[in-house]
């Protein structure tokens, strides 16, 4: 945390939709409250009608509140000046179709009065950032999902804002863009800038967020650190070299002894699904690479890293496609890398990694009902 | 502001409205010219293809910018497309003028190409070789022209019921010789106050009954409001075997040069009922007791022509029709009209007659007459934009029609004010036959609306142009003011005070704001 100026404080935040003759439809928001400090990376987690964009939106000014406040750098929401200081990427492409890459973000540029040779750079930079120079002319009419994600963010880039809203930013994109959105994102916390994260998608949160609060029903269910969230304190877990049978059956017994329970497990740690299938594409990249859709392995806008000096451009945290071991990348990700998600499925195909040789294709061998699921997944990521 | 009015025009281009548009417009301008059937005259084919030209342009242009104006904002709010721009540090008023702003640039994109098509082509038909030079300087000196309109004062339908009881006792008290207040009386009353004394001890009563009974004060002005119409009555109608006099005051400084090119009188006149078209016989004198008669031989000129339509007299002397001499008679054109006709012949007071003289080119009255069709078109964009701001896209665009329809249907609401409200007349006595409150809403609002429209469609530079008359700067500047400043303006304030009010991000139309 780089300062606790509050970035944004809400108070008993409810929104009531109504319809024409003023009768409450749907209360969507129900008197939440909770605060986001400047440098934090703050998610909003909940399923689907959880009150997420509902409560993204009054703090964007295009809900207005039915009752309880909203401050955003202490003031409304609906303050023009304030929204200077605002960048928005909202949950689906809600962009001019006719317009190509360079012209959007060009265009909202002009919004935030930035001058043209300033905001053909950062043109530029954003457009190369996202991974769509190959796409600058075409219309965003045009674009896959994925495609207006990425347009979507430059946008929201375009004014190197203090504090970023991202509704569903991973929505559509494959998993190396979802990699360099998260990346981004701790780019831009690393330089004092706040993030609202809002998802549904759990591993999004966990990954990049310091704070998070679940939403249910409208109202909050849960808020807190990560740390505070996740901890178990009934369980305790090991991590170390290899260890013997006879060390392991030695350990066991110790801990048996001590637990008197025998819910003692062992296993291998196995890595995640989106590290497997990161470390596939990079393989395949050296190999050969070309496309015509949106590349990646590009670098953070130098004006989003602070960082005017083309010399500084090779800093960590550009890219952990191609950085695994950033030094800025925070130690308790490598940890999350390590963590034993859906072990059962991925035991098989952790495999792979001991195998340098072996082909990507060749990664989806019929190897029984739960590899099939894995795979379906991984195919699916790819063919986005 | 600019960069969404750069936007909204980027859209149009896009999505090739321009181009529609512009083709459109190609049709109007030289298609229609060949489909014109005129009288023969080179006058009357160039005044229809004005007519045409610049009228389906109008309309033309005034559906689109009615379309943009319900378009770009209510699609873009049903798009969520608005989100994106209302979240940048752009206020709300400055999205809604940036549109409003966009669509009349592509109004002027459009309007501006299709005005010098038109002047060119007027232009290219005037001079060409197929024209005698006696049809060529007809089109020069009436359509082609920019000429000056001269009309007869205002008449003055004050009717002060004070003065008017006062009079009418002093008028009743018959007497020869008068004080000097009375005098001053005598000499302060109205035409109207005048004619009301005819019938002096009815008015008398009324008003000292009305004083003890309220209910009274309605015949006391069904009485006055007699009085009014009798008095414009004997300044419009000339019965049969009479004449009438209408004197016109030109602008001494301007005498000379005027003389050096004919002047016209414009007339319109209307006999047995207003659409009686049939003709008659006109009989004029121009210049009686000035020095300066028209004819040259002094004898009245004698026309046929039909009723209902306007006409015009060419007045040309050696050395000019205006007198130039210093004196009572410098620059006063003196005007007879001789009924010799068996029926009577009316000169409505809003349609004349007037004098008309050369004071310029055609081709700045034509940009004065674009600007002032511009001007609508700001409003009528104004007005899509302002339904736009809290109606859905097809609503808006109902609403906005049914406000431009009612706009120029204008005679209901005339007839309610004439006919002092909605309850019905005896038209044997004149008198309402139930007059309720009903009746006074009814004059109000017609009144409102009634000033309302006429201040946006009394400019009529589609009529000036065809018939070479004038559109002065002044009513260029009254028509910005009125239209764009005013109307516009207020309208304006209305629609972004309403998107300001709107909540962009409702999930759907139905949801009313907090």
């Amino acid at each position: 945390m780089n300062s606790t100026e509050t970035v944004i404080s809400a108070q008993g935040l409810t929104k009531v939709f109504k319809d024409f003759w003023g009768r409450s439809k749907a209360r969507a928001v129900s008197g939440i409250d909770f605060e986001v400090k400047r440098g934090e990376v703050f998610g909003l987690l909940g399923p689907n009608g959880s009150g997420k964009s509902t409560t993204v939106k009054m703090l964007l000014g295009l809900l207005y509140p039915t009752k309880g406040r909203i401050s955003v750098f202490g003031h409304s929401p609906r303050h023009v000046q304030t929204k200077a200081r605002l960048g928005y990427l909202p949950e689906e492409s809600y962009l001019y179709r006719y317009l190509n890459s360079e012209e959007t973000v060009d265009f909202f540029g002009s919004l935030f009065h930035i001058d043209s040779k300033e905001r053909r750079e950062r043109a530029e930079q954003l457009i190369q950032m996202v991974g769509l120079e190959n796409a600058r002319r075409r219309h965003v009419g045009e674009f896959s999902k994925g495609m207006q994600r990425r347009i979507g963010l430059a946008q929201a880039l375009i004014n190197d804002p203090d504090l970023v809203i991202l509704d569903e930013p991973t929505s559509g994109l494959d998993p190396i863009g979802c990699r360099e959105i998260k990346d981004l994102i701790l780019t831009l916390a690393e330089r004092g800038k706040t993030v609202i994260l809002s998802s549904h998608l759990l591993s999004d949160v966990e990954d990049v967020c310091d704070r998070a609060m679940i939403l249910y029903g409208g109202k909050v269910q849960a808020i807190g650190t990560m740390k505070e969230l996740l901890s178990n304190r009934n369980a305790t877990r090991i991590t170390s070299p290899a260890l013997s049978r006879e060390t392991m059956d030695k350990v066991l017994t110790l801990i048996r002894e001590d637990t008197q329970s025998q819910e003692v497990h062992v296993d291998n740690p196995t890595e995640n699904l989106e590290s497997l299938f990161l470390n596939i594409v990079e393989q395949a990249r050296q190999r050969e690479s070309e496309t015509s859709g949106a590349t990646s392995g590009h670098q953070v806008a130098d004006y989003l890293r602070g960082d005017t000096n083309q010399n500084k451009t090779d800093r960590a945290l550009d890219h952990l496609t191609r950085n695994e071991e950033s030094p800025l990348n925070p130690p308790d990700r490598e940890q999350q890398k390590s963590k034993p998600i859906r072990e059962d499925k991925l035991a098989g195909l952790s495999k792979i990694e001991t195998d340098p040789d072996q082909q990507p294709l060749e990664v989806t061998p019929n190897k029984g009902e739960d590899l099939d699921k894995a795979n379906d997944k991984l195919s699916g990521l790819l063919g986005d | 502001m600019w960069a969404i009015a750069k936007q909204t025009f980027k859209a149009a281009v896009r999505y090739r409205f321009v181009v529609a548009m512009a083709i459109s417009l190609l049709i109007i301008v030289f298609g229609l010219p060949l489909m014109i059937k005129s009288d023969g005259t080179a006058k009357g084919m160039v005044q229809l293809v004005l007519t045409y030209t610049l009228g389906a342009t109008t309309a033309l242009l005034g559906i689109s910018s009615l379309w943009m104006g319900c378009g770009t904002l209510a699609r873009e709010i049903e798009d969520n497309v608005i989100q994106m721009v209302a979240v940048k540090p752009i206020a709300r008023w400055q999205i809604w003028f940036g549109k409003w702003l966009g669509i009349m640039l592509l109004n002027a994109a459009l309007l501006i190409p299709t005005g010098l098509a038109i002047y060119f082509l007027i232009e290219n038909r005037s001079n060409s070789d197929e024209l005698s030079s006696s049809e060529q300087d007809k089109l020069r000196n009436e359509v082609l022209v920019s000429r000056s309109q001269v009309n007869l004062p205002e008449l003055d339908l004050r009717l002060n019921r004070a003065r008017a009881y006062a009079y009418c006792k002093l008028v009743a008290l018959g007497k020869s010789q008068y004080s000097p207040s009375e005098q001053a009386l005598r000499m302060s009353v109205t035409n109207p106050e005048h004619i009301l004394s005819l019938r002096g001890q009815d008015y008398i009563s009324l008003v000292e009954q009305a004083e003890k009974n309220p209910e009274v004060i309605k015949d006391v002005e069904e009485l006055e409001h007699q009085a009014i119409q009798m008095y414009k009555g004997t300044t419009e109608i000339i019965l049969p075997g009479q004449s009438y006099q209408w004197v016109f005051q030109i602008d001494t400084n301007k005498v000379d040069e005027i003389n050096k090119r004919p002047i016209y009188l414009r007339y319109k006149f209307n006999a047995g009922d207003e659409y009686d078209p049939k003709s008659h016989l006109c009989t004029w004198t121009v210049g009686a007791g000035t020095g300066k008669h028209w004819p040259a031989n002094e004898q009245p000129k004698q026309i046929t022509v039909g009723s209902s339509v306007f006409h015009e007299l060419e007045l040309n002397l050696e050395g000019g029709v205006v007198p130039d001499q210093e004196g009572p008679n410098h620059g006063r054109v003196v005007v007879n009209f001789f009924n010799l006709n068996e029926k009577p012949i009316v000169f409505l007071n809003k349609d004349g007659p007037s004098i008309l003289y050369h004071d310029g080119g055609f081709g700045l009255n034509l940009f004065r007459g674009l600007l002032i069709i511009y001007f609508w078109l700001g409003l009528i964009s104004a007005i899509g934009l302002m339904a736009s701001s809290f109606l859905a896209f097809p609503v808006a665009a109902f609403m906005s029609i049914g406000i431009l329809l009612i706009s120029a249907s204008t005679g209901t609401l005339e007839q309610i004010v004439e006919e002092q409200g909605i309850s019905g007349i005896d038209h044997e006595t004149g008198s309402k036959l139930a007059p309720s409150a009903l009746d006074d809403i009814a004059i109000f609002m017609s009144k409102g609306i009634l000033w309302v429209t006429n201040s946006v469609w009394d400019y009529s530079p589609v009529d000036n142009l065809s018939s070479g008359r004038t559109i002065t700067w002044k009513s260029l500047f009254w028509a910005f003011t009125g239209i764009i400043l005013f109307m516009s303006g207020l309208i304006s304030a209305f629609g972004a005070f309403m998107f300001n009010r709107k909540e962009l991000a409702l999930p759907n139309p139905t949801a009313s704001m907090n």
